[in-house]
């Protein structure tokens, strides 16, 4: 379950990246949520559990999608003049929009998982409210938490 | 709206301190974590179930 906000945020979000046809996948806690799974946002990295929800988006690391992107943050009327004189770097342009409550963050990559193309493929397209919002699928998902699960578990055997 | 940029995870996850972390902390995480890989693993209808991570959690507690 999500908030009203973020639910709001994220369509807006999603029919800009639509409009201009971004190539991007839904991941983190939103859409462990739509896999069925109600976890608190945040336990995983901080130890100091929140309630509240972030949006993560991988978008497909080339020149030209991150163009296409930065023209979806225009149309949403982000500030973008800094992306603009920014050099772009596929494996290294990690963008953040601090909202008052949440934040959305656009990742280049994410661990656990080498190929966006591939896992393009095998994503699962969903409707909210008539706009289009393609997520990470479920196997997918999982690899990406390969890593917090080894970490977690040396930490435990540590401790 | 001002957009920040990063040039990690790492850097722009800042609190991921482990030291900052106890042990009821961490355990419930791993509890946490393997609750969450048998809800996917069981809600994953569209496609082949794997359950190599929860496998693999075991194993490395008995070899720890």
């Amino acid at each position: 379950m999500i908030s009203n906000e973020i639910r709001d945020s994220l369509k807006k979000i999603c029919l800009a990246l639509n409009n201009q046809h971004v190539e991007y996948l839904l991941i983190g806690g939103v859409v462990v949520g739509y896999y069925g799974f109600q976890r608190i946002s945040g336990a995983g990295y901080s130890g100091r559990p929140e309630i509240k929800q972030d949006v993560d988006f991988w978008y497909r690391p080339t020149i030209e999608n991150y163009l296409r992107l930065v023209t979806a943050l225009d149309e949403l009327n982000i500030e973008t003049r800094e992306l603009k004189n920014l050099v772009f770097d596929s494996k290294k342009t990690f963008l953040r929009i601090p909202f008052d409550t949440f934040k959305v963050e656009f990742l280049p990559n994410i661990a656990g998982i080498d190929s966006f193309i591939e896992s393009y493929k095998s994503a699962t397209q969903i409707e909210l409210d008539d706009n289009k919002i393609n997520i990470i699928s479920c196997n997918d998902l999982l690899k990406t938490k390969r890593l917090l699960q080894e970490k977690l578990i040396r930490l435990t055997l540590r401790n | 709206m001002k957009i920040e940029v990063y040039t990690s995870v790492e850097e722009m996850k800042l609190s991921m301190v482990e030291d900052s972390i106890s042990p009821v902390e961490s355990l419930m995480q791993c509890l946490n974590l393997l609750d969450f890989y048998a809800t996917l693993n069981k809600n994953n209808k569209l496609e082949k179930a794997t359950n190599e991570g929860i496998e693999w959690i075991e194993l490395k507690f008995k070899s720890e």
